[in-house]
């Protein structure tokens, strides 16, 4: 999912991204980090929107390289 | 040594039933946090880390592992609190039962700085990124936007309109129950409801946030239908979601969990 966000050109903190699971690390009660979520605004608010957006230029870059191939194969 | 245990942190109002916690297959502390005079005053004494507070107060020794929070009703302005406080990024699980109420805007809407916190929350569970769970009635509060309002909300500012599940959701039978209200100015007349499935009326899903809203069977008042959000919701999503996630992953497993320091 990780993936997904480099490839929508988003940049996830480090501190927001977990696709397994959220762990604290062992010394944690005894560390003063802290980690906002509103971090996690760095998607802002046309989340959606950019998702489509990555949605389709992957959807193009699919129909790009099918396209290619079949030129490559038919020619 | 400090005992190294999974966390679900709840208020005394909407507290974790003990018939649930079994279902916790791996070591679970479940704190409940006394609820406050106001709940402007939640986390009192307890910022910056909200998380190093409780644990540190409530189950001393421990060190948590992944934690999750749990709200019903009026506690859920405590969740929404501990999401907003510097300790939101390492929130793994919140579930909200018929608790999320927000403003009206000048188009009486909810209002959306009230609502910030849950869409970044709920951004990250729609990549699947954390476990985000709401429940709601359909009972319709005075003045304010009601918990159907703000769930909706949540779903369409995520650019969704249509009701799905994707991943489909997990078999959500819930066994036959009824609710008693007793007589009061508030309440009405005495009166026990019925509830022999929950009366469904929106079941969604999109990667880790879930939304199940109910309608109301206690009509005009609702005051059951609240209360049944409370005696069969919270355990469903307490252990349809939340125990199924935790068991599902070994936060020990090499590459099953991310560390949030």
């Amino acid at each position: 999912m990780s993936g997904r966000l480099q490839w929508l050109g988003a940049e996830l903190p480090e501190s927001a991204k977990c696709a397994k699971g959220v762990v604290l690390p062992a010394d944690y009660m005894s560390t003063t980090s802290s980690s906002p979520l509103a971090s996690v605004d760095i998607l802002g608010p046309n989340f959606k929107k950019d998702l489509d957006r990555g949605i389709a230029v992957r959807m193009l870059a699919l129909a790009g390289v099918a396209g290619l191939v079949w030129y490559l194969v038919t020619r | 040594m400090a005992e190294r245990a999974d966390v679900i942190i709840a208020w005394s109002h909407g507290g974790i039933p003990k018939s649930v916690q079994p279902e916790f297959q791996r070591p679970t502390r479940f704190i409940t946090v006394p609820s406050p005079e106001k709940w402007s005053q939640t986390l009192a004494g307890l910022l910056p880390s909200p998380i190093r507070g409780i644990v540190a107060k409530y189950a001393p020794g421990v060190e948590p592992l992944r934690v999750a929070v749990l709200g019903f009703s009026a506690s859920c302005s405590g969740v929404v609190q501990m999401l907003a406080s510097s300790d939101g990024g390492r929130i793994d699980s919140a579930l909200a039962i018929d608790g999320i109420h927000a403003g009206y805007d000048a188009q009486k809407k909810p209002n959306a700085a009230s609502m910030k916190t849950w869409v970044e929350f709920a951004k990250l569970a729609f990549l699947n990124e954390r476990l985000f769970v709401i429940t709601h009635s359909s009972v319709v509060p005075p003045n304010y936007a009601s918990t159907t309002e703000t769930a909706n909300y949540i779903w369409n500012a995520l650019g969704e309109s249509s009701d799905f599940a994707d991943p489909p959701l997990p078999d959500l039978s819930v066994a036959p129950t009824s609710v008693h209200v007793a007589a009061g100015p508030a309440t009405g007349p005495d009166r026990t409801v019925q509830y022999p499935a929950p009366p469904w009326k929106t079941q969604r899903r999109r990667g880790g946030l879930v939304i199940l809203g109910c309608n109301n069977n206690d009509v005009p008042r609702g005051t059951a239908d609240h209360i049944y959000q409370a005696k069969a919701m919270l355990s469903l999503a307490l252990t349809r979601f939340l125990a199924a996630r935790w068991n599902n992953m070994d936060p020990n497993a090499p590459g099953a969990s991310c560390y949030v320091g």
